[in-house]
Protein backbone atom coordinates (compact mmCIF):
# COMPACT_ATOMS: atom_id res chain seq x y z
CA UNK A 1 0.00 0.00 0.00
CA UNK A 2 2.73 2.39 1.01
CA UNK A 3 4.69 1.56 -2.13
CA UNK A 4 1.66 2.17 -4.29
CA UNK A 5 1.03 5.59 -2.77
CA UNK A 6 4.67 6.44 -3.18
CA UNK A 7 4.55 5.60 -6.89
CA UNK A 8 1.41 7.64 -7.24
CA UNK A 9 3.13 10.64 -5.75
CA UNK A 10 6.07 10.28 -8.12
CA UNK A 11 3.73 9.97 -11.09
CA UNK A 12 1.71 13.02 -10.09
CA UNK A 13 4.85 15.08 -9.56
CA UNK A 14 6.22 14.02 -12.98
CA UNK A 15 2.92 14.78 -14.70
CA UNK A 16 2.71 18.18 -13.04
CA UNK A 17 6.31 18.97 -13.95
CA UNK A 18 5.66 18.04 -17.55
CA UNK A 19 2.55 20.19 -17.61
CA UNK A 20 4.46 23.11 -16.21
CA UNK A 21 7.20 22.63 -18.80
CA UNK A 22 4.58 22.63 -21.54
CA UNK A 23 3.21 25.90 -20.24
CA UNK A 24 6.61 27.50 -20.00
CA UNK A 25 7.09 28.57 -23.58
CA UNK A 26 8.85 31.90 -23.58
CA UNK A 27 6.41 34.76 -23.46
CA UNK A 28 6.76 38.23 -24.93
CA UNK A 29 9.78 40.31 -23.97
CA UNK A 30 9.26 43.61 -22.11
CA UNK A 31 8.10 46.55 -24.18
CA UNK A 32 10.26 49.64 -23.66
CA UNK A 33 7.90 51.94 -25.51
CA UNK A 34 4.64 53.61 -24.62
CA UNK A 35 1.18 52.49 -25.67
CA UNK A 36 -1.84 54.46 -26.78
CA UNK A 37 -4.95 53.48 -28.68
CA UNK A 38 -7.91 54.97 -30.49
CA UNK A 39 -11.17 53.80 -31.95
CA UNK A 40 -11.32 54.53 -35.63
CA UNK A 41 -14.42 54.29 -37.83
CA UNK A 42 -14.03 52.55 -41.17
CA UNK A 43 -16.52 53.77 -43.74
CA UNK A 44 -15.67 50.86 -46.03
CA UNK A 45 -16.46 48.29 -43.37
CA UNK A 46 -19.19 50.32 -41.73
CA UNK A 47 -17.77 49.52 -38.30
CA UNK A 48 -15.18 50.62 -35.79
CA UNK A 49 -11.60 49.43 -35.64
CA UNK A 50 -9.29 49.77 -32.69
CA UNK A 51 -5.81 51.03 -33.49
CA UNK A 52 -3.13 50.44 -30.87
CA UNK A 53 0.12 52.36 -31.06
CA UNK A 54 3.45 51.44 -29.57
CA UNK A 55 5.73 54.47 -29.69
CA UNK A 56 9.49 54.08 -29.26
CA UNK A 57 11.23 55.45 -26.12
CA UNK A 58 12.76 58.36 -28.04
CA UNK A 59 9.56 59.35 -29.82
CA UNK A 60 8.98 62.55 -27.81
CA UNK A 61 12.61 63.59 -27.85
CA UNK A 62 12.73 63.56 -31.66
CA UNK A 63 9.76 65.77 -32.56
CA UNK A 64 10.80 66.39 -36.13
CA UNK A 65 11.43 62.77 -37.11
CA UNK A 66 9.34 60.04 -38.61
CA UNK A 67 9.82 56.43 -37.55
CA UNK A 68 9.69 53.18 -39.42
CA UNK A 69 6.32 51.51 -38.96
CA UNK A 70 5.33 47.90 -38.33
CA UNK A 71 1.65 47.09 -38.80
CA UNK A 72 0.56 44.12 -36.70
CA UNK A 73 -2.50 42.08 -37.66
CA UNK A 74 -4.48 40.18 -35.02
CA UNK A 75 -2.74 42.03 -32.17
CA UNK A 76 -4.88 40.49 -29.41
CA UNK A 77 -6.72 37.62 -31.11
CA UNK A 78 -7.70 34.85 -28.62
CA UNK A 79 -5.05 35.89 -26.15
CA UNK A 80 -2.14 35.02 -28.42
CA UNK A 81 -0.56 38.42 -27.62
CA UNK A 82 0.87 38.83 -31.11
CA UNK A 83 1.40 42.57 -30.69
CA UNK A 84 3.13 41.95 -27.36
CA UNK A 85 5.52 39.52 -29.02
CA UNK A 86 6.25 42.01 -31.77
CA UNK A 87 6.76 45.00 -29.47
CA UNK A 88 8.96 42.90 -27.20
CA UNK A 89 11.26 41.86 -30.03
CA UNK A 90 11.24 45.39 -31.44
CA UNK A 91 12.25 46.75 -28.02
CA UNK A 92 15.08 44.24 -27.66
CA UNK A 93 16.40 44.96 -31.16
CA UNK A 94 16.18 48.71 -30.58
CA UNK A 95 18.14 48.39 -27.35
CA UNK A 96 20.74 46.22 -29.04
CA UNK A 97 21.13 48.79 -31.80
CA UNK A 98 20.05 46.30 -34.47
CA UNK A 99 17.20 48.44 -35.78
CA UNK A 100 16.05 52.04 -35.80
CA UNK A 101 13.36 53.25 -33.43
CA UNK A 102 10.07 51.76 -34.54
CA UNK A 103 6.38 52.44 -34.20
CA UNK A 104 4.16 49.35 -33.99
CA UNK A 105 0.51 49.67 -34.92
CA UNK A 106 -1.99 46.99 -33.95
CA UNK A 107 -5.02 46.69 -36.23
CA UNK A 108 -7.83 45.34 -34.11
CA UNK A 109 -11.60 45.36 -34.02
CA UNK A 110 -13.55 47.55 -31.62
CA UNK A 111 -16.35 44.96 -31.70
CA UNK A 112 -16.40 41.30 -32.59
CA UNK A 113 -13.34 39.95 -34.32
CA UNK A 114 -13.90 39.69 -38.08
CA UNK A 115 -10.69 38.07 -39.29
CA UNK A 116 -12.66 35.17 -40.78
CA UNK A 117 -14.36 37.72 -43.01
CA UNK A 118 -11.52 40.11 -43.70
CA UNK A 119 -8.69 37.64 -44.31
CA UNK A 120 -10.64 35.17 -46.44
CA UNK A 121 -10.34 35.15 -50.20
CA UNK A 122 -13.46 36.14 -52.14
CA UNK A 123 -15.19 33.34 -53.98
CA UNK A 124 -14.29 34.94 -57.31
CA UNK A 125 -10.79 36.30 -56.86
CA UNK A 126 -9.87 38.34 -59.94
CA UNK A 127 -6.93 40.42 -61.10
CA UNK A 128 -9.04 43.50 -60.51
CA UNK A 129 -9.36 42.63 -56.82
CA UNK A 130 -12.87 44.01 -56.77
CA UNK A 131 -14.42 41.24 -54.72
CA UNK A 132 -15.48 41.18 -51.10
CA UNK A 133 -13.73 39.96 -47.95
CA UNK A 134 -9.94 40.29 -48.24
CA UNK A 135 -10.22 42.60 -51.26
CA UNK A 136 -12.27 45.01 -49.18
CA UNK A 137 -9.98 44.82 -46.16
CA UNK A 138 -6.97 45.62 -48.32
CA UNK A 139 -8.79 48.79 -49.42
CA UNK A 140 -9.51 49.53 -45.76
CA UNK A 141 -5.81 49.25 -44.96
CA UNK A 142 -4.68 51.26 -47.99
CA UNK A 143 -7.33 53.99 -48.04
CA UNK A 144 -8.33 54.33 -44.39
CA UNK A 145 -6.02 52.74 -41.83
CA UNK A 146 -2.60 53.71 -43.17
CA UNK A 147 -3.59 57.34 -43.90
CA UNK A 148 -5.13 57.57 -40.43
CA UNK A 149 -2.01 56.13 -38.75
CA UNK A 150 0.31 58.46 -40.64
CA UNK A 151 -1.80 61.38 -39.51
CA UNK A 152 -2.11 60.30 -35.90
CA UNK A 153 1.57 59.47 -35.31
CA UNK A 154 4.83 60.14 -37.09
CA UNK A 155 4.89 56.78 -38.88
CA UNK A 156 7.03 56.76 -41.99
CA UNK A 157 5.33 56.02 -45.32
CA UNK A 158 8.56 54.48 -46.59
CA UNK A 159 8.98 50.71 -46.39
CA UNK A 160 6.00 49.98 -44.21
CA UNK A 161 6.14 46.54 -42.61
CA UNK A 162 3.20 44.15 -42.21
CA UNK A 163 3.26 41.26 -39.76
CA UNK A 164 0.67 38.50 -39.67
CA UNK A 165 0.19 34.99 -38.35
CA UNK A 166 -2.14 32.29 -39.71
CA UNK A 167 -4.94 34.07 -41.59
CA UNK A 168 -3.02 37.26 -40.85
CA UNK A 169 -0.08 35.68 -42.65
CA UNK A 170 -2.35 35.07 -45.60
CA UNK A 171 -3.27 38.75 -45.64
CA UNK A 172 0.41 39.66 -45.39
CA UNK A 173 1.21 37.56 -48.45
CA UNK A 174 -1.86 38.88 -50.25
CA UNK A 175 -0.52 42.40 -49.63
CA UNK A 176 2.92 41.39 -50.88
CA UNK A 177 1.44 40.06 -54.10
CA UNK A 178 -0.51 43.30 -54.59
CA UNK A 179 2.89 44.89 -55.03
CA UNK A 180 2.74 48.16 -56.95
CA UNK A 181 6.24 49.50 -57.65
CA UNK A 182 4.88 53.01 -58.21
CA UNK A 183 3.15 53.19 -54.84
CA UNK A 184 3.84 50.14 -52.70
CA UNK A 185 1.68 49.82 -49.62
CA UNK A 186 3.84 47.34 -47.71
CA UNK A 187 7.36 46.34 -48.69
CA UNK A 188 8.40 44.48 -45.53
CA UNK A 189 6.44 41.33 -44.92
CA UNK A 190 6.42 38.72 -42.15
CA UNK A 191 4.06 35.90 -43.10
CA UNK A 192 4.12 33.59 -40.11
CA UNK A 193 2.56 30.13 -40.52
CA UNK A 194 0.20 31.50 -43.14
CA UNK A 195 -3.08 29.93 -44.15
CA UNK A 196 -2.08 29.02 -47.68
CA UNK A 197 -4.70 28.74 -50.36
CA UNK A 198 -5.02 28.47 -54.10
CA UNK A 199 -5.72 32.19 -54.47
CA UNK A 200 -2.30 33.10 -53.12
CA UNK A 201 -0.62 31.05 -55.82
CA UNK A 202 -2.76 32.71 -58.48
CA UNK A 203 -1.85 36.14 -57.11
CA UNK A 204 1.84 35.31 -57.04
CA UNK A 205 1.61 34.20 -60.67
CA UNK A 206 -0.26 37.36 -61.65
CA UNK A 207 2.41 39.47 -59.98
CA UNK A 208 5.13 37.64 -61.89
CA UNK A 209 3.34 38.42 -65.15
CA UNK A 210 3.33 42.16 -64.50
CA UNK A 211 6.39 42.88 -62.35
CA UNK A 212 9.98 42.54 -63.50
CA UNK A 213 11.25 43.20 -60.01
CA UNK A 214 9.94 43.37 -56.46
CA UNK A 215 11.75 45.67 -54.08
CA UNK A 216 10.60 43.94 -50.92
CA UNK A 217 11.87 41.97 -47.98
CA UNK A 218 9.68 38.92 -47.33
CA UNK A 219 10.02 36.37 -44.57
CA UNK A 220 7.92 33.21 -44.53
CA UNK A 221 7.73 30.96 -41.47
CA UNK A 222 5.89 27.72 -40.85
CA UNK A 223 5.27 25.26 -38.02
CA UNK A 224 6.20 21.73 -39.03
CA UNK A 225 3.51 20.18 -36.84
CA UNK A 226 0.89 21.47 -39.27
CA UNK A 227 1.72 18.51 -41.44
CA UNK A 228 2.46 17.62 -45.05
CA UNK A 229 -0.16 19.71 -46.87
CA UNK A 230 0.96 22.87 -45.16
CA UNK A 231 4.59 22.10 -45.85
CA UNK A 232 3.90 21.38 -49.51
CA UNK A 233 2.14 24.73 -49.90
CA UNK A 234 4.82 26.60 -47.97
CA UNK A 235 7.66 25.07 -49.97
CA UNK A 236 5.91 25.56 -53.30
CA UNK A 237 5.15 29.22 -52.69
CA UNK A 238 8.62 29.97 -51.35
CA UNK A 239 10.35 28.18 -54.22
CA UNK A 240 8.15 29.89 -56.78
CA UNK A 241 8.86 33.31 -55.36
CA UNK A 242 12.57 32.58 -55.02
CA UNK A 243 12.69 31.37 -58.59
CA UNK A 244 11.21 34.47 -60.21
CA UNK A 245 14.56 36.21 -60.43
CA UNK A 246 13.49 39.44 -58.76
CA UNK A 247 16.86 41.11 -58.23
CA UNK A 248 15.64 43.46 -55.48
CA UNK A 249 13.67 40.87 -53.54
CA UNK A 250 15.16 39.74 -50.24
CA UNK A 251 13.47 36.48 -49.32
CA UNK A 252 14.00 33.99 -46.53
CA UNK A 253 12.08 31.32 -44.69
CA UNK A 254 12.26 29.14 -41.61
CA UNK A 255 10.48 25.95 -40.55
CA UNK A 256 10.12 25.39 -36.82
CA UNK A 257 9.62 22.17 -34.92
CA UNK A 258 6.53 23.39 -33.10
CA UNK A 259 2.82 23.91 -33.53
CA UNK A 260 0.67 26.71 -34.91
CA UNK A 261 0.68 28.67 -31.67
CA UNK A 262 4.26 27.92 -30.75
CA UNK A 263 5.58 29.43 -33.97
CA UNK A 264 4.33 32.92 -33.15
CA UNK A 265 7.35 33.87 -31.05
CA UNK A 266 10.23 32.47 -33.10
CA UNK A 267 8.59 33.31 -36.43
CA UNK A 268 8.05 36.94 -35.45
CA UNK A 269 11.51 37.27 -33.92
CA UNK A 270 13.35 35.92 -36.95
CA UNK A 271 10.99 37.67 -39.33
CA UNK A 272 11.34 41.10 -37.74
CA UNK A 273 15.09 40.71 -37.60
CA UNK A 274 15.14 39.80 -41.29
CA UNK A 275 12.85 42.49 -42.61
CA UNK A 276 14.09 45.33 -40.38
CA UNK A 277 17.62 44.43 -39.48
CA UNK A 278 19.02 42.46 -42.34
CA UNK A 279 20.17 38.86 -42.58
CA UNK A 280 19.40 36.34 -39.89
CA UNK B 1 1.96 5.05 -47.66
CA UNK B 2 4.12 4.01 -44.73
CA UNK B 3 2.61 3.16 -41.38
CA UNK B 4 4.51 2.87 -38.13
CA UNK B 5 5.61 -0.65 -37.24
CA UNK B 6 3.75 -0.45 -34.01
CA UNK B 7 0.49 0.07 -35.89
CA UNK B 8 0.80 -3.44 -37.29
CA UNK B 9 1.74 -5.01 -33.97
CA UNK B 10 -1.14 -3.57 -31.99
CA UNK B 11 -3.96 -5.55 -33.67
CA UNK B 12 -2.03 -8.79 -33.24
CA UNK B 13 -1.40 -8.17 -29.58
CA UNK B 14 -5.03 -7.24 -29.07
CA UNK B 15 -6.27 -10.44 -30.68
CA UNK B 16 -3.91 -12.63 -28.69
CA UNK B 17 -4.93 -11.07 -25.41
CA UNK B 18 -8.64 -11.07 -26.21
CA UNK B 19 -8.75 -14.73 -27.13
CA UNK B 20 -6.27 -15.68 -24.46
CA UNK B 21 -8.39 -14.12 -21.80
CA UNK B 22 -11.33 -16.28 -22.81
CA UNK B 23 -9.50 -19.57 -22.26
CA UNK B 24 -10.25 -21.54 -19.08
CA UNK B 25 -7.54 -21.09 -16.53
CA UNK B 26 -6.66 -21.62 -12.95
CA UNK B 27 -7.36 -17.95 -12.43
CA UNK B 28 -11.03 -18.78 -12.43
CA UNK B 29 -10.65 -20.17 -9.02
CA UNK B 30 -10.85 -16.60 -7.75
CA UNK B 31 -13.38 -14.04 -8.81
CA UNK B 32 -11.69 -11.80 -11.37
CA UNK B 33 -13.62 -8.77 -10.20
CA UNK B 34 -14.57 -6.86 -7.07
CA UNK B 35 -16.94 -9.16 -5.26
CA UNK B 36 -20.54 -8.29 -4.42
CA UNK B 37 -20.72 -6.43 -1.17
CA UNK B 38 -17.19 -5.19 -1.58
CA UNK B 39 -13.81 -6.38 -0.39
CA UNK B 40 -10.63 -4.97 0.97
CA UNK B 41 -8.23 -7.86 0.42
CA UNK B 42 -5.08 -6.49 -1.21
CA UNK B 43 -5.21 -9.04 -4.02
CA UNK B 44 -4.10 -8.19 -7.55
CA UNK B 45 -6.65 -8.43 -10.34
CA UNK B 46 -6.11 -7.99 -14.04
CA UNK B 47 -8.36 -6.67 -16.74
CA UNK B 48 -8.13 -5.81 -20.38
CA UNK B 49 -10.08 -2.93 -21.86
CA UNK B 50 -10.64 -2.85 -25.61
CA UNK B 51 -12.19 0.32 -27.00
CA UNK B 52 -13.25 1.78 -30.29
CA UNK B 53 -12.29 5.42 -30.27
CA UNK B 54 -13.27 8.63 -31.99
CA UNK B 55 -10.78 11.40 -31.54
CA UNK B 56 -10.87 15.04 -32.44
CA UNK B 57 -8.44 17.96 -32.64
CA UNK B 58 -7.36 16.26 -34.95
CA UNK B 59 -10.13 13.88 -35.98
CA UNK B 60 -9.42 10.16 -36.17
CA UNK B 61 -11.01 6.76 -35.69
CA UNK B 62 -9.20 3.96 -33.93
CA UNK B 63 -8.97 1.59 -31.04
CA UNK B 64 -7.07 1.06 -27.86
CA UNK B 65 -6.13 -1.87 -25.68
CA UNK B 66 -5.33 -1.38 -22.02
CA UNK B 67 -4.00 -4.04 -19.71
CA UNK B 68 -4.56 -3.02 -16.13
CA UNK B 69 -3.70 -4.36 -12.73
CA UNK B 70 -5.75 -3.18 -9.78
CA UNK B 71 -6.13 -3.86 -6.12
CA UNK B 72 -8.67 -2.77 -3.49
CA UNK B 73 -7.46 -0.10 -1.12
CA UNK B 74 -10.63 0.82 0.73
CA UNK B 75 -14.10 -0.53 1.20
CA UNK B 76 -17.36 0.75 2.61
CA UNK B 77 -20.87 -0.57 2.60
CA UNK B 78 -21.62 1.23 -0.65
CA UNK B 79 -18.42 1.21 -2.62
CA UNK B 80 -14.95 -0.21 -3.01
CA UNK B 81 -11.97 1.79 -4.15
CA UNK B 82 -9.03 0.45 -6.10
CA UNK B 83 -5.69 1.70 -7.29
CA UNK B 84 -5.19 0.91 -10.96
CA UNK B 85 -2.03 0.72 -13.04
CA UNK B 86 -2.27 0.21 -16.76
CA UNK B 87 -0.42 -0.10 -20.00
CA UNK B 88 -2.30 1.19 -23.05
CA UNK B 89 -1.59 0.90 -26.72
CA UNK B 90 -3.78 2.98 -29.02
CA UNK B 91 -3.95 3.53 -32.73
CA UNK B 92 -6.08 6.03 -34.63
CA UNK B 93 -6.40 6.85 -38.29
CA UNK B 94 -7.29 10.36 -39.45
CA UNK B 95 -8.38 9.94 -43.03
CA UNK B 96 -9.64 12.62 -45.34
CA UNK B 97 -13.32 11.80 -44.84
CA UNK B 98 -13.01 12.79 -41.19
CA UNK B 99 -12.02 16.33 -42.20
CA UNK B 100 -15.29 17.84 -43.47
CA UNK B 101 -13.56 21.11 -44.30
CA UNK B 102 -11.16 19.40 -46.69
CA UNK B 103 -12.96 18.74 -49.95
CA UNK B 104 -11.78 18.46 -53.52
CA UNK B 105 -12.83 21.06 -56.03
CA UNK B 106 -12.27 21.33 -59.77
CA UNK B 107 -8.99 23.08 -59.11
CA UNK B 108 -7.83 21.58 -55.80
CA UNK B 109 -7.31 17.93 -54.96
CA UNK B 110 -5.95 16.33 -51.82
CA UNK B 111 -5.82 12.90 -50.26
CA UNK B 112 -4.08 11.17 -47.40
CA UNK B 113 -4.27 10.24 -43.76
CA UNK B 114 -2.71 10.78 -40.37
CA UNK B 115 -1.70 7.73 -38.34
CA UNK B 116 -1.49 8.17 -34.59
CA UNK B 117 -0.06 5.61 -32.17
CA UNK B 118 0.32 5.99 -28.44
CA UNK B 119 1.92 3.78 -25.84
CA UNK B 120 1.16 5.04 -22.35
CA UNK B 121 1.33 4.06 -18.73
CA UNK B 122 -1.59 5.04 -16.56
CA UNK B 123 -2.28 5.35 -12.89
CA UNK B 124 -5.65 5.97 -11.39
CA UNK B 125 -8.37 5.30 -8.93
CA UNK B 126 -11.63 3.46 -9.45
CA UNK B 127 -14.86 3.32 -7.51
CA UNK B 128 -16.87 0.11 -7.68
CA UNK B 129 -20.35 0.75 -6.44
CA UNK B 130 -23.74 -0.85 -6.06
CA UNK B 131 -24.37 -3.97 -4.01
CA UNK B 132 -23.04 -6.09 -6.84
CA UNK B 133 -20.04 -3.81 -7.39
CA UNK B 134 -20.83 -4.19 -11.07
CA UNK B 135 -20.59 -0.46 -11.74
CA UNK B 136 -17.17 1.14 -11.92
CA UNK B 137 -16.13 4.74 -12.37
CA UNK B 138 -12.45 5.41 -12.87
CA UNK B 139 -10.23 8.45 -13.10
CA UNK B 140 -6.83 7.84 -14.62
CA UNK B 141 -3.85 9.84 -15.74
CA UNK B 142 -1.67 8.57 -18.53
CA UNK B 143 1.83 9.43 -19.64
CA UNK B 144 3.71 7.99 -22.57
CA UNK B 145 4.96 8.22 -26.09
CA UNK B 146 3.02 9.45 -29.09
CA UNK B 147 3.91 8.67 -32.67
CA UNK B 148 2.44 10.39 -35.71
CA UNK B 149 2.99 9.53 -39.31
CA UNK B 150 1.17 11.65 -41.88
CA UNK B 151 1.14 11.26 -45.63
CA UNK B 152 -0.86 13.61 -47.80
CA UNK B 153 -0.91 14.51 -51.46
CA UNK B 154 -2.04 17.84 -52.80
CA UNK B 155 -2.64 19.38 -56.21
CA UNK B 156 -3.37 22.93 -57.34
CA UNK B 157 -4.61 22.12 -60.83
CA UNK B 158 -4.53 25.63 -62.30
CA UNK B 159 -1.06 26.29 -60.94
CA UNK B 160 0.47 23.06 -62.21
CA UNK B 161 1.55 22.08 -58.72
CA UNK B 162 1.19 18.59 -57.30
CA UNK B 163 3.09 16.44 -54.86
CA UNK B 164 3.04 14.19 -51.84
CA UNK B 165 4.84 14.49 -48.53
CA UNK B 166 5.24 12.32 -45.48
CA UNK B 167 6.07 13.66 -42.06
CA UNK B 168 6.74 11.73 -38.86
CA UNK B 169 6.76 13.02 -35.31
CA UNK B 170 7.41 11.57 -31.88
CA UNK B 171 6.24 13.29 -28.76
CA UNK B 172 5.20 12.95 -25.17
CA UNK B 173 1.51 12.61 -24.40
CA UNK B 174 -0.12 12.94 -21.04
CA UNK B 175 -3.59 13.62 -19.82
CA UNK B 176 -6.63 12.48 -17.89
CA UNK B 177 -9.14 9.80 -18.75
CA UNK B 178 -12.54 9.02 -17.28
CA UNK B 179 -14.25 5.67 -17.68
CA UNK B 180 -17.47 4.05 -16.67
CA UNK B 181 -17.90 0.29 -16.85
CA UNK B 182 -20.86 -1.98 -16.26
CA UNK B 183 -19.90 -5.59 -15.72
CA UNK B 184 -22.70 -7.73 -17.12
CA UNK B 185 -20.88 -11.06 -17.08
CA UNK B 186 -18.35 -12.74 -14.84
CA UNK B 187 -15.63 -11.94 -17.37
CA UNK B 188 -17.03 -9.12 -19.47
CA UNK B 189 -18.20 -5.55 -18.99
CA UNK B 190 -19.23 -2.68 -21.23
CA UNK B 191 -17.48 0.64 -20.86
CA UNK B 192 -17.44 4.19 -22.15
CA UNK B 193 -14.38 6.36 -21.95
CA UNK B 194 -13.56 10.05 -22.31
CA UNK B 195 -10.04 11.41 -22.33
CA UNK B 196 -7.84 14.29 -23.27
CA UNK B 197 -4.19 14.57 -24.13
CA UNK B 198 -1.88 17.50 -23.70
CA UNK B 199 1.10 17.94 -25.92
CA UNK B 200 4.42 19.34 -24.88
CA UNK B 201 6.02 21.70 -27.33
CA UNK B 202 9.56 20.71 -26.36
CA UNK B 203 8.99 17.09 -27.36
CA UNK B 204 6.53 16.77 -30.23
CA UNK B 205 2.84 16.49 -31.04
CA UNK B 206 0.76 14.31 -28.76
CA UNK B 207 -1.82 13.34 -31.37
CA UNK B 208 -5.53 14.09 -31.05
CA UNK B 209 -6.44 16.18 -28.04
CA UNK B 210 -9.76 14.57 -27.16
CA UNK B 211 -11.08 11.06 -27.47
CA UNK B 212 -14.29 9.27 -26.67
CA UNK B 213 -14.84 5.59 -26.96
CA UNK B 214 -16.71 2.49 -25.97
CA UNK B 215 -16.05 -1.21 -25.89
CA UNK B 216 -15.67 -4.28 -23.78
CA UNK B 217 -13.65 -4.86 -20.67
CA UNK B 218 -12.46 -8.39 -20.00
CA UNK B 219 -11.81 -9.47 -16.43
CA UNK B 220 -8.87 -11.82 -16.70
CA UNK B 221 -7.77 -12.60 -13.20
Amino acid sequence: MYRMRSKASVFIVCAAATAIMAGCEPGPLPDTGTRTSEVFHSDLLGEDLKLSYRLPPDYESRPGDTFQAVYQLDPTFVGLREMDFTTGYISAMEEAGEIDSTIVIGIDYAGANQRFRDFEMPGDLTREFDGDKIDVFYKVMRDEVVPRVETAVRASPVDRALVGHSLGGRFALYSAFRYDPADPLFTRIVANDSSYCEGLFAMERWMSETADDADMRVFMAMALWNGPQHKLSHDWLFERLAGRGYTSLALDERQYDTDHGGVIGPGFEDGLRFILGGDL
Amino acid sequence: MKTPWISRIVPLVACVVVFGSMLPSAARAADPFIRAGGESDPRLMLSMRTSFLYSTFSPALGFSVRLAGYTPVWNTARATGTVDVGLTVAYANGSKFLYPWIRDTDTYKTDGADHYTRVTLSLGHSFYFGQSRAHQFGVHFFLGAAFQNSTWSQEFVNEGLSGEATMAFQGLAFGPELEYTFRFHRHVGFHVVLGGAFGTVPTGPSGPMLHVGMGLTFYIR
